[in-house]
Formats: structure tokens, sequence, C-alpha cells
């Protein structure tokens, strides 16, 4: 190969991208669907195993009527090949989230199941020292394991845990009917975490005895809880089993010979525990007894003293008005008469007022009196106070004359004397001593003598000192006269001024005697009024104090009214309250009798049960959706053997002709280059290349899709129903090979095979334009008459249409194939989702709302007392006893068993009530009648049997019984074998046994809203007494089967899209082969003058022909390809519809002329497109 | 007025950074009636030239009348009209519709046009009345080409372009189809423009149109056209 070669080859994947592309794209369409719906099942199943094998899923489980003890778990641990033990404890009860009741979707309370969860265990499994102990391991989702008793962990399913379950949320749990305290030490858990368990697959959780019967969640909570000292069951894990694969048939019978081992040991320990517990048991009981007379002897004082206060308060409540009456009376008396006291008082009060206005009144004139005679007064003491002073005038005027002539006689008389011994000096002689004494004195009297003296001689002296004194001595003597005189006169005017006084003086002291009187009289006035004011104040005083006592009293009186007011009127809250502490007492005392009486009953029922104690032995089969993820996935399996293959097919036809087309067309270039001399393969290598770069870009994005992309889809559809670990994702080997391999064959053998026929052809007649297949005549133009009438255009199309019969194929194969595609896989859906309306609907053919299961089979002669009240309820509208038993059938023609439950109704004649017998073939309807047996369709046509044959059936004894068949019957969930009583007993040789009853219940009641409680009560209510020990209703199965179907319905989605996918490419890769080699005729076509529009009907109408044809043969194909999905779809157990809804044709029909309306479309803008100048030029 | 006018006509092809003028001011004009050859050697521009006549290709520049009207610059529906209605085309594969007979190939043409011929009277005109119902493949190269020629005349056009008619025939059956061509010319009064590069068959046009590199290079006229059966070449 040269380079130019390679060249060439990649040039022209880019000058034909589109083609490229749609190969690749429809190559990896193909292999992803092919591979993608093959792997889903295996990854479904791989991811199950690998989470059994992780979380260990147990074998085995044990469960006990009477509960399994330490020696029991010893025992079952030395049971040879079983790995490991681990024994539980659980109880079920009903669920409050948050303190509020949580209601399952129909309408029933939530019930839970509280497992044990070991913390030792729990250590061991995280801490790794003992990672296989813990069985059924509940691995962590989110949050953490409880650590404390009031914390628990939830299960993951998103279906199946209400949405309440959020971490942080507390549930509470409680029994309808008793105290689940008797149980458990704690009864509220916070919400720690959240957990998944392998025993826990699917949404489905089993029964119960609580609420309606069916489990509606589990939780984990920490063993110390649980009062029971024994475990109610254990499982059990068998070494070795790991190496099978779970739902292979080899795990089954390597389990199930551990299970009889099981079953071997439990006679001889349910033997030893029920001896244990007939001694044990009584003693407990009577214990119980005497608590509970205790119990009542403690609480009788406290209620006494309640009913008391009730006493109280009821009299309260009945004459609490009367009382307040009477209370308001007695008031109205007292303080009547208190205020008319008050008024009285206060009348003298005002009367001792007007005294004291008129006394004041006297007082003030009394007042005014003495005061003019005070003004009086003071006249007169002015008066004499005048007279006082004149008189002390007068006084001092004549003192000062008597003293002014004392004086001068004085004078008179010292002069007298000086001058009398001066004289005896002068006349006697004089001595110095008397003179000096003399002098002594004149200088005291005469200072100006004595000055005018000093200097003369003592005789000079005297002499002139009696000159001088001598004349004096004469004027002082008249002096004395003048003197004396005066001192007359001043005493006269003393006189006169004395009487005066006295006058004045006596004056005043009249009028000082006249004040005085009015001054007493004043006084007394005052003092009178005095007095009267004290009394009024003393009468005010009195009169307040006993208004304000008064107004007390009152305050007093009122408030004591009003409290007996409220007390009345509070008197029946009160009472109410009363008596509701009186009934919590007395419930209280009720719950504290009743938990200990439910423990003596408990013990009680133990205690009977003894007799019929038993171990249940289960194995993996039973555990809640083991099963049902095996049918998912073999569902999803079956799926995709038909579809994937067929759609491939087309795939692949479409490819292997766009091929061979390409290398058609390309024969210019071939010639070219075999002239050139290159050699055939270097040739072929170009298309060879060119088509293995297309399918292995196809088959890789075909593989990786498939691998991911689809079982991501599915997985996430089915994430609601199972809760399982991410899916582990694989390739499955053969398809992968198988798929890759036909798309090179559909790619590169066609490029091969295509290249190789050019190739032998001369390179000149390559070159060469290629004769254009000559026009022919068909077979039509012979019918002359029908021919000339056709339009030109119709000759054309017709000529057309039959002259390129490979494209004619071509297009049409691939119409039909999307058609086929797309109706197979809308019938599918419809098929699909129809099963459980076919089987339960209202035309369907289970017509029973609810299946009972007996404990033990009900005896006919001496039917039990709950039986016959489910013969006489209300609400029942129709019931029968019917034996059911899970048979083997075995095939006559080959070797194929199926399950098969053989159904004997009480009585035949009434079957049809409860279930709709149709002929398979006519729909006629079919009675069940003692010649034969009446068997499902599904079975007939597994077996191979047909009516008047005989069916062979192996019972759990062993012994094999052949059955002769009456009728065959419509039939599509499970095989059932339906016999009369009579030939039952014929065939078997023994009485049937009838430990089923199907009822129908009452339409009215059932068809309200009630119907879920209705439900609910009449399973809650049979599953309380001992004959009925189970409850199973139609609605809970459909809705379970429903939610398989609906995964199984994302495949078919899944299909649908694939198939519209498919059909654009298919279609737009047809018209742009088409495009492509009408090149020319198309623009001689518009050369010639034809518009865009004629062009483009001249175009269509022959590919419109060609969509129809391609639509007739789709819809038949499709409606086979339906047919045979169908039967290969279907698991044992299921028989699908086999009819396609008549509406899936006009869909699947306007689905794929709305495909071609868009290829169209495409087709002509690429032909407006078209380059006449360029086209027409020359021969390509 | 001529009937045909071409007034500085460009087309320009882009060929990456390049730019390449098909036909580079291309101006002539034709008279009603007249037999035309455009003559050049390849690459000239002579087969723009005719589609762009013909309406399957646009200019981009300049104007082209017919009959007065100017159709560049008309829509793809106006287009598809004019070709319709006014032109006749001749290859030189003839494209005929391999599907259809002889007949119906000419119906094919007549169908859409408003005054049509009768089918057969033009296939009896063009000496096919015979083989009216044979396929294209039942018919020689000539006979081929003389269909053609009667889907083209049988729309009844008033210009009928020729692209090289005799391109892949041998010398006779080339000569026939040149005469019958010549003959319709003559007879009917239609336009006929010829495009060759063979010389030797200007005598017999009315006018000759030279074209060189996208530019015509001569036009002639020539008053006395000869008769296509005394050519030789």
């Amino acid at each position: 190969m040269t380079r130019s070669l390679l060249k060439d080859t990649f040039r022209s994947i880019r000058k034909t991208f589109s083609r490229f592309v749609a190969i690749a794209a429809i190559i990896a369409l193909g292999v992803s669907l092919f591979i993608g719906i093959k792997a889903t099942g295996p990854d479904l199943i791989k991811t199950a195993e690998g989470y059994f094998s992780d979380d260990r899923l147990m074998d085995l489980r044990v469960q006990s009527s009477i509960g399994l003890d330490e020696n029991d778990i010893a025992s079952l641990r030395a049971v040879t090949g079983v790995e490991s033990v681990m024994p539980v404890k659980f109880a079920d009860a009903l669920v409050k989230v948050n303190g509020e009741a949580e209601n399952d979707i129909d309408g029933t309370r939530i019930s839970t199941r509280l497992y044990s969860l070991d913390p030792e265990l729990l250590g061991g499994r995280l801490g790794g020292s003992d990672k296989a102990s813990f069985l059924n391991f509940p691995e962590l989702v989110s949050g953490r394991y409880p650590s404390s008793a009031g914390e628990c962990v939830v299960d993951a399913s998103a279906l199946s845990t209400p949405e309440s379950y959020q971490p942080g949320n507390v549930i509470s749990v409680e029994l309808e009917d008793s105290d689940i305290s008797a149980v458990l030490n704690t009864t509220e858990f916070v919400i720690v975490g959240v957990i998944r368990t392998p025993y826990y697959l699917s949404f489905e959780r089993g029964n119960t005895n609580v609420g309606s019967g069916k489990l509606g969640t589990f939780i984990y909570v920490p063993l110390e809880n649980f009062k029971a000292d024994y475990y109610t069951e254990a499982y059990i894990r068998i070494a070795g089993s790991d190496s099978f694969d779970p739902y292979s048939e080899e795990y089954t019978e390597f389990i199930s010979q551990y299970a009889s081992s099981v079953r071997e040991l439990a006679n001889e320990r349910v033997a030893f525990r029920v001896s244990e517990l007939a001694r044990s048991l009584p003693e407990l009981i009577r214990s119980g007894e005497a608590a509970i007379e205790s119990a009542r002897a403690g609480a009788d004082s406290q209620l006494s003293e309640l009913v008391e206060t009730i006493d109280t308060l009821r009299n309260l409540v009945a004459n609490g008005q009367t009382m307040i009456a009477q209370a308001q009376a007695e008031i109205d008396a007292k303080f009547g008469q208190a205020q008319d006291q008050l008024d009285s008082s206060s009348a003298a009060y005002q009367n001792a007022i007007a005294t004291y206005q008129s006394n004041y009144n006297t007082w003030l004139a009394n007042k005014s009196l003495y005061e003019s005679k005070m003004a009086e007064w003071n006249t007169q003491s002015a008066n004499l106070a005048a007279k006082q002073q004149e008189y002390n005038l007068k006084k001092a005027q004549y003192d000062q004359a008597e003293s002014t002539l004392n004086a001068t006689k004085d004078l008179f008389e010292q002069s007298r004397s000086v001058l009398a011994q001066l004289q005896q000096m002068q006349q006697n002689s004089l001595r110095n001593e008397d003179l000096s004494s003399v002098l002594g004195v004149i200088q005291v009297l005469y200072p100006d003598l004595f000055s005018s003296i000093s200097g003369l001689t003592s005789t000079g002296m005297v002499s002139y000192a009696i000159a001088t004194i001598t004349p004096m001595l004469d004027g002082y003597a008249a002096q004395i006269a003048s003197q004396e005189q005066d001192l007359e006169n001043a005493r006269t005017a003393l006189k006169t001024a004395e009487v005066e006084l006295s006058a004045a003086q006596v004056a005043l002291n009249a009028a000082k005697d006249e004040l005085d009187a009015n001054k007493a009289a004043l006084d007394s006035a005052e003092a009178t009024l005095n007095s009267v004011y004290s009394q009024i104040t003393g009468q005010s005083t009195q009169l307040s104090s006993g208004r304000l006592e008064l107004a007390l009293e009152k305050i007093q009186a009122e408030s004591q009214l009003n409290t007996l007011k409220s007390e009345v009127a509070n008197a029946p809250a009160n009472l109410e309250k009363a008596e509701t502490a009186y009934n919590e007492a007395l419930e209280s005392l009720n719950n504290g009798i009743s938990q200990i009486s439910e423990q003596v009953a408990a013990a009680e029922a133990t205690y009977n049960m003894l007799p019929n104690a038993k171990w249940y032995v289960y194995d993996r089969d039973d555990t809640p959706g083991y099963r049902s993820l095996e049918t998912t996935a073999q569902n999803m399996e079956a799926l995709a053997d038909i579809f994937p293959v067929f759609f491939f097919l087309v795939a692949a036809f479409v490819c292997l002709s766009t091929m061979n087309r390409m290398v058609k067309d390309d024969r210019g270039a071939i010639g070219t280059y075999r002239a050139l001399g290159y050699g055939t393969l270097a040739i072929a290598s170009k298309y060879i290349i060119y088509s293995a770069v297309a399918g292995f870009i196809g088959s890789a994005v075909g593989m990786a899709g498939g691998m991911f992309l689809f079982p991501w889809a599915i997985s996430t559809a089915y994430s609601v129903m199972y809760t399982i670990p991410p899916l582990r994702y694989s390739l499955p080997m053969v398809p992968s090979v198988l798929s890759v391999v036909v798309s090179f064959i559909c790619t590169v053998g066609a490029a091969a095979y295509s290249a190789s026929t050019e190739l032998r052809s001369s390179p000149a007649a390559l070159m060469r334009p290629k004769a254009p297949k000559p026009g022919k005549r068909v077979l039509l133009e012979r019918a002359g008459a029908l021919w000339s009438r056709m339009s030109f255009s119709s000759k054309v199309t017709v000529r057309n249409l039959m002259r390129n019969k490979k494209r004619l194929i071509m297009t049409v194969v691939g119409i039909a194939g999307c058609m086929s595609l797309m109706l197979a896989s809308i019938g599918t859906f419809y098929s699909i989702s129809s099963l459980m309306d076919d089987q339960f609907g209202e035309d369907g053919i289970s017509m029973y709302d609810v299946t009972f299961v007996f404990t033990s089979p009900v005896k006919l002669d001496d039917p039990s007392p709950d039986f016959i009240a489910m013969t006489e309820d209300s609400r029942i509208s129709s019931l029968m006893l019917t034996s059911m038993k899970s048979v083997t059938g075995r095939s006559d023609h080959s070797k194929k068993t199926e399950d098969v439950y053989l159904f004997v109704p009480e009585n035949a004649s009434a079957l049809n009530v409860f279930i709709n017998l149709r002929d398979a073939d006519t729909g006629a309807r079919v009675e069940l009648n003692d010649s034969g047996a009446v068997i499902t369709e599904k079975y007939a046509s597994d077996m191979g049997v047909s009516v008047g044959e005989s069916v062979t059936v192996e019972l759990p004894d062993g012994n094999t019984y052949s059955i002769p068949v009456a009728a065959v019957v419509e039939n599509y969930t499970f095989h059932y074998i339906y016999m009369s009583q009579a030939l039952y007993e014929r065939i078997v040789g023994a009485k049937a046994e009838f430990s089923y009853a199907v009822a129908k219940l009452d339409p009215v009641l059932s068809g309200t809203d009630g119907v879920a409680s209705l439900r609910s009560d009449i399973a809650s209510e049979y599953l309380k007494g001992e004959t009925v020990g189970g409850v199973s209703y139609t609605a809970d199965t459909v809705r379970s089967f429903n939610e398989i179907i609906r995964i199984v319905n994302i495949v078919v989605i899944i299909f649908i899209l694939a198939a519209a996918a498919l059909s654009i490419i298919i279609l737009y890769n047809l018209s742009n082969i088409s495009l492509l080699e009408r090149y020319r005729e198309l623009a001689s076509l518009k050369v010639l003058g034809f518009s865009d529009r004629e062009v483009n009907r001249y175009i269509f109408r022959e590919n419109n022909i060609m969509t129809f044809i391609g639509i007739a043969a789709g819809a038949y194909i499709g409606t086979v390809l339906h047919r045979m999905i169908m039967v290969y779809a279907e698991v044992d157990a299921v028989m699908f519809s086999r009819e396609i809804p008549w509406w899936s044709y006009p869909a699947s029909i306007l689905l794929t002329i709305i495909f071609s309306l868009i290829s169209e479309l495409i087709m002509s803008r690429k032909m407006k497109e078209i380059n006449m100048a360029e086209s027409l030029k020359s021969v390509e | 007025m001529s009937f045909i006018e071409l007034e500085q006509v460009y087309k320009r092809y882009k060929m990456g950074e390049v730019t390449i003028n098909a036909l580079d001011g291309t101006t002539f004009s034709v008279e009603q009636g007249e037999l035309c050859i455009i003559l050049g050697p390849s690459g000239a521009g002579k087969t723009t030239v005719l589609n762009i006549l013909g309406g399957i290709d646009a200019c981009n520049d300049g104007k082209v009348r017919i009959n007065g009207s100017l159709i560049n610059g008309l829509d793809k529906k106006r287009l598809a009209k004019y070709r319709r209605q006014s032109v006749g085309f001749v290859f030189q594969f003839y494209n005929l519709v391999a599907n259809l007979t002889a007949l119906e190939n000419v119906e094919l043409a007549t169908q859409i046009s408003e005054k049509p011929l009768d089918p057969i009277v033009m296939l009896r005109n063009v000496g096919l009345g015979d083989r009216m119902n044979n396929f294209p493949s039942q018919l020689s190269g000539g006979e081929q080409q003389r269909v053609s020629i009667a889907r083209a005349l049988a729309k009844n056009p008033s210009l009928l372009l020729c692209d090289e008619p005799t391109g892949a025939l041998d010398y006779k059956t080339g000569k026939q189809i040149l005469s019958l061509l010549q003959q319709t010319s003559i007879e009917t009064g239609m336009t006929v423009i010829i495009v060759t590069h063979n010389t030797a068959l200007t005598p017999m046009a009315d006018r000759v149109i030279t074209m060189r590199n996208g530019r015509v290079s001569r036009i002639a006229v020539n008053d006395t056209p000869l008769n296509v059966e005394d050519l030789e070449w």
C-alpha cells in the first residue's frame, strides 16, 4: 500500500464523512445494545454474588416458635459443615417518627422489625479481628452505627423506607393492643445511620404479625434493648458455600443436605427446650400474678385522694352559682347598715360645724371691741408718757437750781474762811506754814489769783488776796440770794407737773382695767371656739375612719366573692384535670398490670404452644427479594436474546449494503488504480481500511456504551427496587466477541467481497462508465389496460422502483427493520405492562382479593372459632377453602421440570367465582369436573401436553402421579393444576387438606377509600388468632410484580429509543446513498426545468412507496418478532400476552413516517444544493 | 436590441487564496434565430457562458439579457421557470434518464412545459420514429443524442444550448447531429448556440464567437453560412 493510496483512503473518509459516521453509528448502536442488554443481567447477578459473599448472607435461617437458647446455638454450631452461627433477637412493632404515625402507601400503619445489633460481633467485623461471624451484615451506607441503647440504623431501600427515616429523627415503636415495653427496654431510637444488608435485597420485607401483616421496614438497635433471654432466630453459614454460584442448582443441592441436618437436630433440641420451659413457665406465670396484686394495692390511696378532690369540684360545679348569689346578698345587707350609721354621724358633724361658725362670729365681735379698747389704752399711755417727760424736765430744772445754789454757797463759805484766815494772818503774824496751806486752797479756788500772786511776797500775797477776796465775797452773797429765788420757782413748776402726771396715771389705769375686761371676754370666746373646733375635728376623723373601714371591709368581702366566683368558673376544668389525673393514674396502674399480664399471657401462650413447638429451617429462597433479583436478571437476559439480535441484524444489513454500494460507486477509481498497476490487495485494502476504521470505531464506542451505559441506566432504574452495592461492570465475552466479529464481517467483509468482485473486471471495463443499468419493462406493463391508465409519473416511479431492485430491497428492509423494531418494542412494553392486568385486572384470571394461610389444615367437621368468624364476616363477600401445594411437574417429553401449584378447591363448582377458567384457545368458560384436571396454558406448552393427555407431578412425599388433562385455560402468572376433590382423592389416594382460603372482599367496602384500612383491619384481626398464619393480598402481589415489570420495561424503553435512533440513522443513510447514486439524474431533471418541489416529488414518490412497503413488511415482521420476544423472554412462571395492542401499529407507523420525513427533509435540502453545471459536465 | 446580450460578465472561482476569473468581462450579443458557435480552447470559459445562459450557473458580475429581460439575479424558482420555458439543453453525454424509453424521456420534458410540441412528432423529426419505445441503453450514441435533442426541442424553447454535442460521437454521427441542429435553427427560427473547440465547424454558423481566457477575443458574423453536409473536418 502506497502513501497516496493511504491518503486517498483517509480523504475518502473525509469526503464521505456522513456515510462513514452513519456506518460507525449503526455499528455502535447495534453492538452497544446487544452487549449492553446481554451484560446487565449477569452484572446484576455478579454484583449480588459479591454482595452475598462480602456481607456474608446466611445460607440457612432457623426460627423457633419457642425461641433459641444458648444451648440450641451451641448445638447448631456443632453441626458438621457449619462454619458460623449468628443468633439474633428481633421484635416487630408499629412505627412513629418524631411522634407521628407513619403510614404505608396503602394507608396501613407501617411496621418495623427491630433486629438486635451485637456490639461484640460488630466490633469484630469492623475491627477486622473477626470478619466472618457477623452474618447478613448491615453495611453502613451513611451515618454511623448505634453506640447507645437509644440509637438505631435504618435500611436504605428507597421504596420501602419512609421519607421520614432521616438521620436525627426519632423512631418510636409501639404495638396496637399491647405494651412493647414488655419486650424492649427502650422504645425510642434516634436514627444515626443508614445501612443495607444482603438479607433484604429488594423492597420486599416479608410478613409480620403486627399491623397489616406486611412488614414495612427494619431497623437495627443495640442488643441490650431486648428483654428476652432467648434468641428469636439464628443465621447459619455453611463452610464452602461461597464456592458455588448462589443461584445455581449446585448451590441449592449443596445447602439442602445441611438443611436436613439442622432439621434433624431440631427434633432433639425442641424437645429439650420444651421440657425446660414446661418447668420454668408456670413459675413465671405465678410470680407475674402476684406482681399484679401488689401493684393494685399500691395505687389505692392515690386514687381515693383524687376521688375526694373530684367530689369537691363536682359540688362546686353543681352549686357554685347559688353560693355566689348568697355571698353577694350578705355583702349587700352588711354594707347597707354601716352606710346608714355613717350617714347619721355625718349629720352630727354638720351641726357641730354650724355651732362653731356662730361661736366664731361672737369671738370676732369681742375681738373688735377689744381692739378699740386697746387703742384707747394706747392713747392714755401716750399721754402718761408725755406728762412723765414734762415732770422729769421740771425735776431736772429744779435739781439744777438747787445744785447751783449749793455750789455758790460753798464757794462763799470757803472764800469766807480763806479771807478769815488771811485776815488773821494779816493781823497776826505771818507764818509760812499757814500761808502755804492757804495758798493751796487759793490755788484750787482761784487759779487766776494764785498766778497773780505767786510772785508777791507773803505779805503782799495776803494783802492782795484779802483785797481781792473781800469784794468777791459780796458777789457771792448776792448770787446766793438770786439763786434761792430761782430754786423756789423751779419747785413750784415741779409741783404742777407732778399733779398732772398723777392724773394721767389714773386715766391710764382706768383704760387698762377696761382693756383687761375685754381681753377676758375675748379669751373665753376663743376657748369656746377651740373646744367646738376640736369637737369637729374629732367627728371628722371619726367619719373618715368609719368610711375607710367600711371600704376596706367591702373590698375584702368582694375579693372573697371573686375568689369564689373564679373557683366556680374553673371548677369544670379542674374537675376535668382531676378526672384525667385519676384516669391516668388508673391507666398507669392498668398498664403496669397489663404489661405484667402480657408477659404472663405470653408465657401462657408459649406454654400452650409447647406441644406444637417447632423449628422452622429456611434457606435463601425464603429471603425476601432473593429470587426476584434472579427473576429480574433472567427477564433482562431473556429480553436480550431476540431483540438485540434482530436489531443487530438490521444494523448489519444496512452496513453491508452501504459498504457494497460504496465500492460499486468507486469503480472508476478502482479501474484507475488497476491501470496504474496497483495490486488487487492494495486496492481492496483501501475499502478494507475504510470499513475497518468505521467498524473499529463503531465497535469500540458500542462496547464502551454497552458495557457501561446500558447497565448503568438499567441499574439506576432497579436501584429503586434493589438495595445493593454499585453495579460491577463486566464485558460479556461471548456476546462481545460475537458482535465485534459480526460487525467486522458486515463492514470489512462486505467491503472486501465487493472490492474483490469489482476487481475481477478488467481495468478498462472499470474505467469505462458502467453501462447504466438498462431500463426494462416491468411486469405491470404487460397488464396493458392498467398500465395505460397510469399517469406518466406513476409509470416512471414504478419502473424506477423495479429497475433498481437492490436499492428497493435495501430500503424496504431498512424501513421494515425500523418499523418492526419499533412495533415489537412498543408491543413488548405493552405486553409486559399488561401482565398483571391480564392476570389480576377487571377481566383477568384471578378474581380473589386475599389469600389466607392457616396454621394447620382446617377441619371441616370441627372448624376453629376463627374460621367460623371468617365465614360469617360481613366484610368478606365470599370465601373458599383450597388446598394449594407446590409440586414438581415433570415433562414426559424432556427432562424439564417446573414448579406448579396443585390447586384443589373445596367446592369445584364455585371455583369460577374466584378464578376465571377460560379455554386458552376459544375463551369459552371451563368448569372443573371429576374427569380430569384443568391446567394452565403456559404449563401445557412447557410440558408439551394437550387436552386428553396427562401431566406428571411429583408430590413432596416423593411419589409421582399422572393426572389426565381435561382442559387448558388462559393464565399469565405461575402454573396451576386445578383438580376437583374427588379427582385428587382418586389419583393421590388421600383426602385433600385445606390449608388455604381465597376470598373476595365486599365490593362496596373494598371499592371505597377505606380499602387499605379494611385490608389491614382484616389482616391484623385474623393474624391475632391462632388459626390464620398468613394473609396475602392480591394487591400487594400485583404491586411487587409491577415493580419488577417496571424495571424490565426500562430495558424495553431503551429498545424503543434504540430502535428510533437506528431508524433515523438507517433512513438518513439510505437517502444519502440514494442521493449519491442519482445525482446525475436529479441534475438532469433540474436542467430540464423541474422545480425543487417537482424534483422532490419525483424522488419521494419512490421513497414513499418504499417506505410503505417497508412499513407493511415491518408490521408483519414486528408482529412475529414481538411474539418471538414474548415467548423467549418469558421466565418459567409467567406468560406474556401474545397480542400487540392495535394502537401500537399506528404509533409505530407514525414514528416511522416521521423519521422518513425527517430524512426526506435532509435529503431535499441536499437536492436543492445540487450543482447542475458540475454534475452534467462529464461522466464521472 | 439583440436576443442575447452579455455585458461585462464576470465569473470568479476562489481556489483557496487564488481567485480565478473564468469569465473576465465577457461581452457579446447574438441575434434572434442565429446559429452561433462559441469557439475556444479548454478553459476559455465557453461552457461557463453556456451554463450562465441556460440558467444553471450564475455570474458574479455583469448583465445577461435574454430577449430583453435580465436573467442574472433571478431566484432559484424563477430560474427553474426560465429553464423550463425558454431553454433547451443538449449535453455531450446526453444525460438521458436510463430508466425511461426514448419517448418517455421526451415526455419527461413536455410534461412540465407550457406549450410543448408533440413528443412523437419530435422523435420522428429527429429520425427516431421507429425507436421511440427503446430505452437509452438500446440506442447508439448518436441516437441517444438525437433523443436528447428531441427532448430539448419538445419543450419548444426559444433558445437551444448545446455543449459539445458531438464530442462523444463519431464523425458521421456528429455530422448528422449538427445538421439536425442547423436545420432546426433554419426551420423554426430558434436561436441555437453550440459550444465546441472544433474550428472546422465555424462555417456553418451565422456568428462565431471566439473566447480566450474568459474574454471574447473575436466575433465574426458569417452572412453565408455553409450547409453542414458541405463541411469536412
